[in-house]
């Protein structure tokens, strides 16, 4: 009795008690685990049974919209593309083509140019072109854009040639101003004034107006003018020697590239420039092995007489200055 | 697997057992009976689904308001904006770090003893609560509903082995 009366008083301690009907909670909470977790412990009532075939003719009436849309989606975009664009092969001989915007373009033999037919919501125009030719482009607000390997040209009313030859493209710009510039390093460019003439080759733009002269190969210097482009002088033999043997050491960078592109954005902590530096960022330099340790590019770069370094605060840490100048 | 979930007339009987004891236990902390009820469901869903994963080594009770406890708390979690940190008070969230499930009990013998009660008349329902609820004599129940202390005397007695025989096989009350 004295367990009973226990029991009755620990009853007493809760207050508002509230009872739900366990027989309605239970036939709700087991209609839930037929449908959705346990339909094979569990018999399902004909009414269900509807349900469920209901639900899968929707989710089956559901996939079906979606593959159609999918694959009407898929032909609308492949029909758009191939209407927007076209391609003229060159074999033997040249050939000639005048675009919509009516840009003309003369496609060298043995070369392929990808181009457009229609410019509707278009922002940009683009071509690309294996082999060589040459763009009279016609102005527009649109930019013109020319995709050729490595590189791309990019302008908005002006006529120039792209030249594909053994080892490196030429671009020859006849008339207005082009920016050429490489696709995977965007930062990596050139601007052509009128006359100028630009080699590219292993991610450097070379102006051999200034291999003529012997002097340092200096990317960023523009040509003179010279608007009889095609009868310039030949690089001479003496300098094509001197530019191979360059080239067997190791890859060719400009220091600008160099400090920026390797030592600075991947040692930002390690290595800082001397405010009074006043390296020749344009100077052409010879790297063997770009990702070896940036203490040897330094090393090199120093060794080459295009910068002088001294240690900073922390280990492993350097201060670019200027080269030491020779007496 | 516990034996309690091996087939789903067990589990109904666990549920209905424990349902009602859980909501109100729950609701000790949510002060709604519409959040604590989707708690507890929500509890028996995910025992049910894990039912063939479950090894329970101490009792269904235990098993149950553990898993009705983590349940809540990841619905509070879950409901920050809804249960801000003022709602609970020291000692109730202090209460959720227990981790005794005897915390059930009250609610259990509570639903045990309310449930019990429905089998009996109103009249004597009345009188059994003024009695041992309320805490007033024969005397004062008889003048208060003008009755005999006779008549008072055997409701009560007659309610008493209703809840006696009803309460008798309940497996948490008379261990």
């Amino acid at each position: 009795m004295k367990k009973f009366d226990d029991i009755l008083r620990k009853s007493e301690e809760i207050k508002d008690y509230t009872i739900f009907d366990v027989n309605l909670e239970w036939n709700q909470f087991s209609a839930m685990l037929e449908n959705n977790l346990d339909h094979q412990s569990n018999p399902i009532s004909t009414s269900e049974v509807f349900s469920i075939e209901d639900k899968r003719h929707i989710i089956y009436l559901l996939s079906f919209a979606a593959v159609m849309i999918l694959v009407f989606a898929s032909l609308f975009l492949f029909s758009k593309s191939e209407s927007n664009e076209s391609e003229l092969i060159s074999k033997s001989d040249s050939e000639s083509i005048e675009l919509i915007d009516g840009t003309k373009i003369n496609v060298s033999p043995n070369s392929t140019l990808k181009y457009y037919t229609n410019l509707e919501y278009k922002e940009q125009r683009f071509v690309s072109l294996q082999g060589s030719g040459q763009f009279d482009v016609s102005r527009s607000i649109l930019p013109f854009i020319v995709y050729h390997n490595e590189i791309f040209v990019e302008v908005l009313g002006t006529s120039f040639k792209i030249l594909q030859e053994s080892d490196k493209i030429k671009i020859v710009n006849i008339s207005g101003t082009v920016k050429v510039g490489e696709i995977k390093n965007k930062d990596n460019f050139r601007i052509l004034k009128e006359g100028d003439v630009f080699h590219y080759s292993d991610g450097l733009f070379i102006n051999p107006a200034d291999s003529i002269s012997n002097k340092s190969i200096n990317a960023y210097t523009p040509a003179p003018l010279n608007k009889e482009i095609e009868n310039s002088k030949p690089v001479p033999e003496k300098n094509k020697e001197e530019n191979t043997a360059i080239a067997l050491k190791g890859r060719k960078y400009t220091l600008e590239s160099v400090i920026n592109n390797y030592l600075i954005k991947f040692n930002k902590k390690k290595i800082k420039i001397d405010k009074k530096a006043k390296p020749d960022l344009n100077k052409i330099i010879t790297i063997d092995d770009i990702n070896k340790p940036y203490k040897s590019i330094l090393e090199d770069l120093k060794q080459q007489g295009v910068i002088d370094f001294i240690s900073g605060d922390c280990p492993d840490c350097f201060i670019i200055r200027s080269p030491e100048k020779k007496n | 697997m516990s034996k309690a979930f091996e087939n789903i007339k067990d589990f109904e009987l666990v549920f209905k057992e424990y349902y009602n004891p859980l909501i109100n236990f729950v609701n000790r902390y949510l002060s709604n009976f519409e959040n604590s009820r989707e708690v507890v469901q929500m509890t028996f869903v995910k025992v049910w689904e894990n039912r063939l994963n479950l090894h329970i080594k101490t009792s269904v009770k235990s098993y149950l308001y553990q898993s009705a406890k983590n349940t809540m708390i990841d619905f509070i979690r879950k409901n920050k904006i809804i249960f801000n940190a003022t709602e609970f008070d020291g000692s109730l969230s202090n209460s959720l770090l227990d981790d005794n499930p005897d915390q059930l009990d009250p609610y259990i013998i509570k639903n045990a003893v309310e449930t019990a009660l429905k089998n009996v008349k109103p009249k004597a329902r009345e009188i059994f609560s003024l009695h041992k609820f309320e805490g007033l004599t024969y005397q004062e129940i008889a003048e208060y509903l003008n009755i005999s202390k006779r008549s008072v005397e055997d409701n009560v007695a007659k309610t008493l082995k209703i809840l006696k025989d009803q309460l008798k096989n309940h497996p948490d009350l008379y261990e």
